[in-house]
C-alpha cells in the first residue's frame, strides 16, 4: 500500500522510501548528526493546539536488547543536533516538526507486561486507575466540538478484544472500543448517522431533541435509586446524551482546518472482511483519512487510530507489497517481538520485526503527509495539530516500561518546540500527557500518576 | 515464586538456582530462601525460553495476573488477592507457587522476604507498609471465612442490554421472533443461526448434479473459492448423493462472481449443466460461472438491528459478554439507539394494529392502551406516574395518534428503563433489597432467555404470584422448555468456550484454502447444536459435553472430519477418528491454534483456564520466541524445551502435557496422523486437575482419555457451576457470592450434573432474589 496515498504525493519534496533505505546503505551506524530546523516560528500561531492526534500501535519496538545491545529505535545526540534512530528513518522528511525522546518511563508497575503497559500508556496511571489523556482533552477542552472524541481502529477489536485491549480510558478502570469499520464511522461521522437526522430539517430535529430530553428525564429518575458507582455510570450514559443533543441543536461553527468534500477511500478494503489481515494497510489508511478529514473540517479536537491491539496476532506478513510479504510463512506482531536476547538480523523474528517497526513509522509518516498537505491559517494543519506517536512497551521483548518509543510531531499552534531530541532523564510519561493537556490548552497542573511537571524543553 | 520473574532475576535463575527454584515448584510447603537478586549484566546468555507469546496471547484472559501497583491503603486480604493469588492460591494454600498458610518461620523473615522479592516479576514493588499488611494478613490464616449463614444477597445494579439482549428484545416487543423449531429449521429463505431464525445470509447456493445412471465414487465442486481443490482432501466441496444419481450441496458463497466445475469422482472436470452462466476455462472448455449480488433489503431485518452497536466490553479474563459493569454508554451508542429506535418506530407505526388493540375513534383511549401495553412492555413494568406525564405530552405532541406513537416509541426506546435492566428491588427491614415481582420476572428472563419477559411471566407478575421460590421455580422449568433457552444456552456454549474467536481468526490461505465464512460459521453453529442437543435432548449430563462420541455437522464440516454427510443441513453425525464432545470440534481446535501451525500451548491453557477455571500468570519478560530449534522437529519436539527448563517448566509442566493431547488435530480441526512428517504422539499428563500444586499425575494416551479425565473431574464440574453463575450475573464471584455458589455445585452434583438444572437453580437462587446495596 505504499505510496498509494493521494495526499502523501502533495506533500512536500522529500525522499521516496527506497531512497532512503539506500542513501542509509552501509552507512547505517555511522551517520552524521543532522541538524534540524525547528518548526515554524511560534510568532505565526497563537500558541495553542488545535487537536490532538494519538497513533498507537502494537508490541513495542526495537529497543536496547537483552543482551544490551543499543536501540534500534532510539535517537543519538541532544537537542537540535541529534541522528535518528533507525527505525524512526520513516520520518526524516517530518524530523524538523517531531520531538523525539529518550529517557521517558512509564514507572516500574507491571513492567513485563503487554496488558500493563496499554493501561498505563494513556492514563499515566498504573493499572488504567484513572481517566486517559484523550478522554480528558474530549470532555474540557474538545468538548465545543460536535464529536469530542474519535477513536478508530483497525482490526483492534480482533478476535472479540477484551476491554484491557484498548486504550482509552473514560474513565478510572473503564474501557471503549473503538470502531474498526470505516464506512460505519464515516457514517456516523459525514452521513447523519451522527446527529440521526438531516442536517437543516428543523422539524426532524425538534423531533429527535424531544426524544433525548424524555431520556434525560427518565435518567434523572432512574439516578435517585441508584448505589454511587451507576449513578456515575449513568453520569456518563447523560454526557453521551447531552453531546448527541449538542450536534443536533447547533450550527457548530463551520470548518477549522481545510474541509473539503469528505469521501471515504476505501484503499480498496473489501467491507465483508475486516478481520483478513492482508486488508489491515487498506483499512489503517481509510481510518487515518477519516480522522484527517474529520479532524480539517472540525468536527472534533481529538482522535485515537488504534491498529491492532497488544500481543497483536496481526499476520503483518500478508501485507501485500511491502518487504514484510511472504505469503507462505505467517509472522505475527507479537511473534516477531520475541525475536531474541540480541539483534540478530539473520533471525527471521528480528529482520520481520524490524520491517514491521520501519513499517508503522511509515504509516504515522503518513498521517503527518496528510496533516501537512491541508492548508491551515498562515501554515498546514500539522501545525496546529499535536500528534503522538506510542506503543505499550518499550523493547518488545523485554516489555521494558522504560524508555517508551514515544514520538510527537506537529508545532501545535506554536505549543510545542519541534525539531529536538529531549532526553527525560528516566522521568514518568505523565509529564508528556501533562505536557500535551497544556499543549492543548487545558490548565491543568498534574495529569496521572507520579507527574512533576510538563516536561522542560518541550513546551514554547 | 515460579510465576513472572524480572528479567535480571530470570537470568539468575537460569543460571544459578535451578536446584533452589525446581523444589520450590514441586509444591513444597516452606518456601525457598530468598534467591539473591543477581544482576545478570550485559551479554549474559539467557537460557532458550518458552514462546511467551504462546502465553500471553491466550485471549481473553491473557496476564491476568497483571494489576496495578501495591497500594497500602488497601487491606491486606486485598493487596494478597491482586498480586499473589494468581500463584499462592486464593486461600493462600497453594497453587503454582506454595503455601504460605501455616507460616511458621515469623513475621519479621515473612515481611522482608515480599519486601524484597515479591512479586518476582517486581521484587521492589511491595515495600515495607504494603508488605507488612500481607504478612499480617497471612499470619492470621488468610482470609476471614464469610458466615454463609447470615443471607447477603446478590449485588445490586442495573445491566446495560448488550447488542445481543437489544435485538431479542425489541424482536419480543414487535412480536417479530422467530425462533428454530427444535430440529433446527426455519422458513423459506431463513436460516437457523444460534437458535434464532435469520434471513438466509446473501449468497446461499444450491449445487445439484444429476448423473442419471452412472455409479460415481464421489462428485466436488471446485473454483474459484476454494482455490480449484482437485480432491476432496486438498478443499474440494464434497456434494452428497441425496438419491440414486443425483449430487447435491448447499452453501454460502461470498458476493462476486464465481467461476467453477463438477469433479466427479476426483477425475473428471465437467461444467454445470445448469450453470446459468459459462466463460473460457483457457484449457479449451468451460468453466461454470454464479454470481452472488447482494441486495439491500426494504424492511430491516431485525436480526441485524444491533449489528452496529459497539460490542459488550468483556473486562481482561471475563468470558461472557454479559458483564455488568463493564459497558458505558458513549454518545457512539446514542447515536445507533436513536437510529434503531427510529427503524422501529416505523415499524410499530406500520403494524399498530396488531401492537395496540384500540378503539381508534377514541384518540386518548388509544393513548392509555399503548402506554399500559407496549410502552410497559418495554420498560417491563408499569410506567411510574412521571414517566407516564412525559409520554401522554409525548402522544399529545403527535399531529396525529400514528405520528404521537412514532415519537413515544423513539423516545421509550432512547430511555435508560428501556436500555438496562433495572433490577434493584426494594429496601427491607434487613438492609437487603428483595426484588419487586416486575424485576423478578425480567430477571428470570434475560437469565435464561437473555430477553424480556413472555405474556405468561408478564401475568403473573402483575397479579403478584410471582414471589415464591416455588412460583419462580416452576416458571424457570417452564422456560427451559421453549426454544429461547436453547438460543441462550447456544450463546453461553461458544462464550464459555471462547470459540467465538473463529469467526475472524486468521489461517494461513495458502496452507488452508477451505476456511471461508461458512465453514467457520458452521464451526460455531456444530458447537451451539451440540450443547444445546446434550443438554436439552440427549443425556441432559456435563460429562457428554465431554465425553459424547458424535456431533452435528453439515456437509462442510462432514468433510473436514471424514464423517459420512448429513441428509441436510446440520445433522448428528458419529465420530470415528478419536474426537471427543467439545475437545475435538473444530471450533475449539482452530481457535487454540495459530494461522498455520499448531499450539500446545494454547491448547493446554484453554482446558486449564476455561475448563477447570485454574489461573496462570503472564509469562515472564524476555521470554523469547521459540527457540531455535532443528526445523525437522515437530511442534511436540519444539515445546519439549519447555519442561526441559527448569524455570519454565515450573509453569509449562501444567500446560503443554495437557496442549499435546490435541496434536492429533492439525491448526482448523481437521485429524491427522503426521506433523510434518513424524508420526503423531497425543500422549501426555493430566496433572494436578483437582488443584494446582497437588502433585497428582494422571497419564493419558489420547484425547479421548483425556477428555474423560475431564468429564469426572470434580474441579470441571465446579468450573462449570462458576461459569453458568458468571454468564447469568454478569460478574465473577467474589467471597460472599461463594456463599451462592456452594449450594449450587451441591444441586448440580445432586442432580447428576444436569445442565439444564443448573440453569433453573442458577436463575432462582436466593441471591437473584434478594440483593445487597454496593
Amino acid at each position: 500500500m505504499t505510496g498509494a496515498r493521494r495526499s502523501s504525493q502533495a506533500a512536500a519534496p522529500r525522499l521516496s522510501r527506497r531512497r532512503l533505505l539506500q542513501s542509509f546503505a552501509g552507512a547505517a551506524l555511522a551517520l552524521p548528526f543532522v541538524e534540524f530546523a525547528a518548526g515554524r516560528p511560534a510568532a505565526a500561531m497563537d500558541g495553542v493546539a488545535r487537536r490532538l492526534v494519538v497513533f498507537y500501535f502494537p508490541d513495542g519496538v526495537a529497543g536496547r536488547s537483552a543482551n544490551g545491545e543499543p536501540s534500534l529505535w532510539h535517537c543519538t545526540g541532544s537537542g537540535s543536533r541529534f541522528e535518528l534512530g533507525e527505525s524512526l528513518r520513516g520520518l526524516s522528511r517530518h524530523a524538523g516538526s517531531c520531538v523525539f525522546f529518550n529517557g521517558v518511563s512509564m514507572g516500574p508497575t507491571d513492567s513485563g507486561s503487554h496488558p500493563g503497559g496499554a493501561k498505563k500508556l494513556l492514563t499515566g496511571a498504573d493499572g488504567g486507575a484513572g481517566e486517559s489523556i484523550d478522554q480528558h482533552l474530549a470532555r474540557s477542552v474538545g468538548a465545543d466540538r460536535p464529536f469530542r472524541h474519535l477513536y478508530l481502529g483497525a482490526m483492534a477489536n480482533y478476535a472479540g478484544a477484551s476491554g484491557d485491549k484498548h486504550i482509552s480510558y473514560p474513565s478510572a478502570g473503564v474501557t471503549i472500543a473503538p470502531e474498526d469499520n470505516p464506512a460505519l464511522a464515516f457514517e456516523r461521522l459525514f452521513d447523519g448517522r451522527g446527529a440521526a437526522e438531516d442536517p437543516g430539517d428543523d422539524a426532524a430535529a425538534r423531533r429527535t431533541r424531544s426524544v433525548l430530553d424524555t431520556a434525560m428525564a427518565d435518567l434523572a429518575d432512574l439516578r435517585g435509586s441508584l448505589d454511587a458507582r451507576d449513578r456515575a455510570r449513568l453520569d456518563d450514559h447523560l454526557d453521551a446524551l447531552r453531546e448527541v443533543e449538542a450536534r443536533i441543536a447547533t450550527d457548530v461553527g463551520g470548518p477549522v482546518g481545510s474541509c473539503d468534500d469528505p469521501a471515504l477511500d476505501t484503499h480498496g478494503y473489501d467491507p465483508a472482511a475486516l478481520y483478513d489481515p492482508a486488508q489491515f494497510p487498506a483499512l489503517l489508511a481509510a481510518q487515518t483519512d477519516l480522522a484527517v478529514q474529520a479532524m480539517a473540517c472540525g468536527l472534533t479536537s481529538v482522535a485515537v487510530i488504534q491498529a491492532s491491539q497488544h500481543t497483536s496476532e496481526l499476520v503483518m506478513s500478508r501485507f501485500a507489497g511491502t518487504e514484510m510479504y511472504d505469503p507462505g510463512y505467517d509472522m505475527r506482531s507479537h511473534q516477531a517481538s520475541h525475536y531474541g536476547a540480541s539483534h540478530d538480523r539473520s533471525h527471521r523474528e528480528f529482520a520481520d520485526y524490524l520491517a514491521q517497526r520501519a513499517w508503522w513509522v511509515d504509516r504515522f509518516a503518513a498521517l503527518l503527509d496528510a496533516l501537512a498537505a491541508r492548508p491551515e491559517g498562515d501554515g498546514t494543519m500539522l501545525d496546529h495539530t499535536v500528534a503522538l506517536l506510542c506503543s505499550e512497551v518499550s523493547d518488545g521483548n523485554t516489555h521494558s516500561h522504560d524508555d517508551m518509543p514515544f514520538v510527537v510531531a506537529g508545532a501545535g499552534g506554536g505549543a510545542i518546540r519541534t525539531g529536538q531530541l529531549i532526553d527525560h532523564g528516566g522521568g514518568r510519561h505523565s509529564d508528556l500527557l501533562l505536557s500535551i493537556a497544556r499543549a492543548m490548552g487545558s490548565p491543568i497542573d498534574s495529569f496521572g500518576w507520579d507527574c512533576s511537571g510538563p516536561i522542560p524543553g518541550l513546551l514554547s | 515464586m515460579c510465576g513472572r520473574l524480572s528479567s535480571s532475576l530470570l537470568v539468575a535463575v537460569a543460571s544459578l538456582t535451578i536446584a533452589l527454584l525446581g523444589a520450590a515448584c514441586g509444591g513444597d510447603d516452606e518456601p525457598p530462601a530468598r534467591a539473591a537478586r543477581v544482576d545478570a549484566g550485559a551479554g549474559a546468555d539467557v537460557a532458550p525460553q518458552p514462546d511467551a507469546d504462546e502465553v500471553s496471547d491466550a485471549r481473553p484472559d491473557d496476564e491476568e495476573a497483571s494489576d496495578a501497583a501495591p497500594d497500602a491503603s488497601l487491606g491486606g486480604a486485598a493487596l494478597f488477592e491482586e498480586h499473589c493469588a494468581t500463584c499462592h492460591g486464593a486461600s493462600a494454600r497453594g497453587g503454582i507457587a506454595p503455601a504460605l498458610v501455616p507460616w511458621t518461620d515469623g513475621r519479621d523473615a515473612l515481611v522482608a522476604r515480599i519486601a524484597t522479592s515479591m512479586p518476582p516479576s517486581e521484587p521492589d514493588a511491595c515495600a515495607e507498609d504494603c508488605a507488612a499488611s500481607i504478612a499480617d494478613f497471612l499470619l492470621a490464616g488468610g482470609a476471614e471465612p464469610v458466615d454463609c449463614s447470615v443471607p447477603a444477597g446478590g449485588r445490586r445494579q442495573i445491566r446495560l442490554l448488550n447488542p445481543r439482549e437489544y435485538r431479542n428484545t425489541v424482536e419480543d416487543l414487535l412480536g417479530e421472533t422467530r425462533l428454530c423449531a427444535e430440529d433446527g429449521e426455519c422458513g423459506d429463505g431463513e436460516t437457523c443461526s444460534g437458535g434464532r431464525c435469520e434471513r438466509a445470509p446473501c449468497g446461499a447456493t444450491h449445487f445439484e448434479y444429476d448423473a442419471g445412471d452412472a455409479r460415481l465414487t464421489s462428485v466436488h465442486v471446485a473454483g474459484s473459492f476454494n482455490a480449484w481443490a482437485g480432491t476432496i482432501a486438498a478443499g474440494g466441496w464434497a456434494m452428497r448423493e441425496t438419491s440414486a444419481g443425483r449430487w447435491e450441496l448447499e452453501t454460502t458463497l461470498p458476493p462476486g462472481r464465481h467461476g467453477y466445475k463438477f469433479v466427479v469422482d476426483e477425475r473428471d472436470w465437467i461444467t454445470d449443466p445448469a450453470a446459468p452462466e459459462l466463460e473460457d476455462d483457457a484449457f479449451g472448455g468451460f468453466n461454470s460461472v454464479v454470481t452472488v449480488a447482494c441486495e439491500t433489503p426494504d424492511a430491516p431485518d431485525l436480526a441485524t438491528i444491533a449489528d452496529t452497536f459497539p460490542a459488550a466490553v468483556r473486562p481482561e479474563s471475563f468470558l461472557f459478554d454479559t458483564h455488568a459493569d463493564a459497558s458505558r454508554v458513549t454518545s457512539v451508542h446514542v447515536v445507533e439507539q436513536l437510529r434503531a429506535g427510529a427503524e422501529l418506530a416505523a415499524r410499530v407505526v406500520e403494524r399498530l394494529d396488531d401492537l395496540v388493540v384500540c378503539d381508534r375513534r377514541d384518540r386518548s383511549a388509544c393513548e392509555a392502551a399503548f402506554l399500559d401495553g407496549f410502552a410497559a412492555r418495554a420498560f417491563r413494568r408499569p410506567l411510574t406516574p412521571s414517566e407516564r406525564e412525559r409520554y401522554d405530552e409525548l402522544l399529545a405532541a403527535g399531529e396525529t395518534f400514528e405520528d404521537g406513537i412514532e415519537l413515544a416509541t423513539r423516545a421509550l426506546l432512547s430511555s435508560p428503563s428501556f436500555l438496562y435492566r433495572t433490577e434493584l428491588g426494594e429496601l427491607q427491614a434487613d438492609g437487603r433489597y428483595r426484588l419487586t415481582q416486575w424485576e423478578l420476572a425480567s430477571s428470570l428472563s434475560y437469565t435464561l432467555w437473555g430477553t424480556m419477559p413472555d405474556a405468561e411471566l408478564s401475568r403473573l407478575a402483575a397479579a403478584g404470584e410471582l414471589g415464591s421460590r416455588d412460583a419462580l421455580l416452576t416458571q424457570a422449568r417452564r422456560m427451559v422448555r421453549d426454544p429461547r433457552a436453547r438460543a441462550v444456552l447456544g450463546v453461553f456454549a461458544v462464550q464459555w468456550l471462547g470459540v467465538e474467536a473463529v469467526s475472524t481468526a486468521a489461517k494461513n490461505p495458502e496452507a488452508f484454502p477451505e476456511v471461508d465464512e461458512a465453514l467457520r460459521d458452521a464451526m460455531l453453529e456444530e458447537t451451539r447444536r451440540f450443547v444445546t442437543y446434550v443438554a436439552f435432548d440427549g443425556s441432559g449430563g456435563f460429562d457428554d459435553l465431554l465425553r459424547a462420541d458424535f456431533t452435528f455437522a453439515n456437509a462442510r464440516l462432514a468433510a473436514l472430519y471424514g464423517a459420512d454427510v448429513p441428509p441436510a443441513g446440520f445433522g448428528r453425525v458419529a465420530l470415528t477418528d478419536g474426537r471427543a464432545g467439545v475437545l475435538g470440534q473444530a471450533s475449539v481446535l482452530a481457535t487454540y491454534a495459530h494461522s498455520d501451525q499448531t499450539s500446545p500451548i494454547r491448547r493446554g491453557l484453554f482446558v486449564r483456564r476455561h475448563l477447570l477455571c485454574q489461573s496462570f500468570p503472564a509469562p515472564p519478560p524476555n521470554a523469547g520466541g521459540v527457540p531455535e530449534v532443528d526445523p525437522s522437529a515437530t511442534t511436540r519436539e519444539r515445546f519439549a524445551q519447555h519442561t526441559a527448563d527448569p524455570f519454565c517448566a515450573s509453569c509449562h509442566q501444567y500446560i503443554d502435557d495437557v496442549g499435546f493431547g490435541f496434536e492429533a488435530f492439525d491448526p482448523i480441526g481437521r485429524a491427522r496422523v503426521e506433523d510434518d512428517g513424524h508420526p503423531i504422539d497425543s500422549t501426555g499428563d493430566m496433572n494436578d486437575i483437582e488443584g494446582l500444586g497437588t502433585g497428582t499425575h494422571a497419564p493419558y494416551s489420547s484425547l479421548r482419555e483425556l477428555a474423560e479425565m475431564l468429564a469426572d473431574s470434580e474441579a470441571a464440574h465446579a468450573c462449570f457451576v462458576d461459569r453458568v453463575y458468571e454468564f447469568a450475573r454478569g460478574h465473577e464471584p467474589d467471597a460472599v457470592d461463594a456463599c451462592s455458589l456452594a449450594p449450587l455445585s451441591d444441586t448440580f452434583a445432586a442432580s447428576g450434573f444436569a445442565i439444564v438444572e443448573l440453569l433453573v437453580q442458577t436463575a432462582v437462587s436466593s441471591d437473584v432474589i434478594y440483593r445487597r446495596a454496593e
